[in-house]
């Protein structure tokens, strides 16, 4: 049985986003993945999803660094904004610099579950998965 | 005053050769004194320099580690994309062809980048050493066909259209930097046209008088001027996210700087829907 109902992915390159579908698909973690290459495609979707609670499980990989705004550019739209996601959403940043800039910026954080860098891989997928096991939910909620 | 002392305390017969020698020696006093204070002043002076070429280094510095921070960035993504689909390519080796040309579609976009990414970091660096080869083209009137061959596949690819203008300027010799400047106009115009209607670009070139003016006009998908107006010359901005095309955040930047060497100027009008417009001066010699 797929641990989430859906994973969204946010990244400006299709390629990337190709080739991450095809790997969760491979580990059977998904029922659907739906792909974005921008925040500002990405944003209704995920506060759709985030603010449904019946909507399943769904697991968000942003990226950080894409033209316009990037993934930290959404979190502080949703603290802005006061939309809170539910339990049922996990929040996970993917990069390929691993700055030093950057991780103090998720430390801002906490409700974002993992700090990826790229490549994506089935340790780190699983890695992300774990955040769906009815304990870690219930401490979210 | 001086000659007032001598004559009190000095015997008559010496006066006139001890006055000469007071006054030589006054003079070298005033003429030490005047080179002392250019000497302040040249110190004063050398430090100012100092600090602006400082700043002018802590600047280049900062750059240059931006440069490098990108570029890292920039290729590691590419390099994973393609590693990422040669292993997919080796995953699906057996399986039907549809698959197969889809994930060999996808490895050679992220090849295309990966070329396009490093030409665009080697333009920069060379550019910020200076040593940038400029125009290989002499009369402006040659201009259209090494601009156009280098933006051949994109004017293809979009069936673009480019209407070229010459007033008064043909004969002319061409800057260097035009080429550059116009083929990085030119393919961000055709990069990021309306998907609803065909790419038409002109470009006029006018000598009417004063400097050379160029004007690069698209019907594309504009600017946000007010939003991005200050960072739009800066080095890794990117404006259009929701495209397929995937620039690396130099090209303006590229043609602002070469501009700036040549002493040009490049001003932006824009309509988000309506499209954009460029305008460079550049100073030529009569």
């Amino acid at each position: 049985m797929n641990p989430t109902t859906r994973v969204i992915l946010v990244d400006d390159s299709e390629v990337t986003n190709y080739y991450n579908t095809d790997l969760i698909h491979s580990m059977g973690m998904s029922e659907e993945v739906v792909c974005f290459t921008s925040i500002a495609a990405a944003w209704e979707e995920i506060v759709r999803v985030g603010t449904d609670p019946s909507a399943g499980n769904t697991l968000v990989l942003l990226d950080i660094k894409m033209p316009g705004n990037g993934g930290f550019d959404l979190l502080w739209r949703l603290e802005e904004e006061e939309i809170e996601l539910g339990p049922h959403v996990v929040i996970c940043m993917l990069t390929s610099s691993n700055l030093k800039a950057d991780q103090e910026e998720f430390a801002k954080f906490p409700g974002v579950c993992e700090f990826l860098v790229k490549p994506l891989d089935a340790s780190q997928l699983t890695k992300a998965f774990e955040h769906f096991l009815p304990a870690t939910i219930a401490k979210r909620a | 005053m001086l000659q007032r002392q001598v004559t009190r305390h000095v015997p008559p017969d010496l006066v006139p050769a001890l006055t000469s020698f007071l006054n030589e020696v006054n003079g070298s006093y005033m003429h030490y004194d005047k080179d002392r204070k250019m000497l302040a002043h040249a110190m004063d002076l050398s430090s100012r320099e100092l600090e602006e070429s400082n700043s002018l280094l802590r600047e280049h510095n900062a750059f240059l580690e931006q440069l490098n921070c990108s570029a890292a960035h920039d290729l590691k993504n590419h390099a994973l994309n393609i590693h990422g689909m040669v292993t997919l390519l080796t995953k699906y080796q057996d399986a039907d062809p549809v698959k197969r040309e889809e994930v060999l579609a996808y490895l050679l976009r992220a090849t295309a980048q990966f070329t396009r990414t490093v030409r665009d970091f080697l333009d920069v660096a060379k550019l910020e050493s200076k040593t940038m080869e400029m125009s290989a083209v002499n009369r402006i009137d040659g201009l259209p066909d090494v601009v156009e061959l280098e933006c051949d596949h994109l004017i293809k690819r979009k069936g673009a259209i480019v209407r070229w203008t010459f007033n008064g300027s043909e004969a002319l010799m061409s800057p260097p930097c035009m080429k550059l400047v116009l083929v990085n106009l030119l393919s961000n115009a055709i990069k990021y046209s309306n998907p609803d209607r065909k790419p038409e670009i002109g470009i006029r070139i006018d000598r009417a008088m004063g400097p050379l003016r160029v004007v690069v006009e698209d019907n594309g998908l504009g600017i946000d001027v007010e939003r991005n107006g200050p960072k739009l010359f800066t080095m890794f901005s990117r404006f259009h996210a929701d495209t397929q095309e995937e620039g690396s955040g130099i090209g303006l930047y590229t043609v602002r700087k070469v501009l700036e060497r040549e002493k040009g100027t490049i001003a932006l009008w824009s309509e988000l829907g309506k499209g954009t417009r460029f305008t460079i001066e550049i100073p030529i010699a009569a």
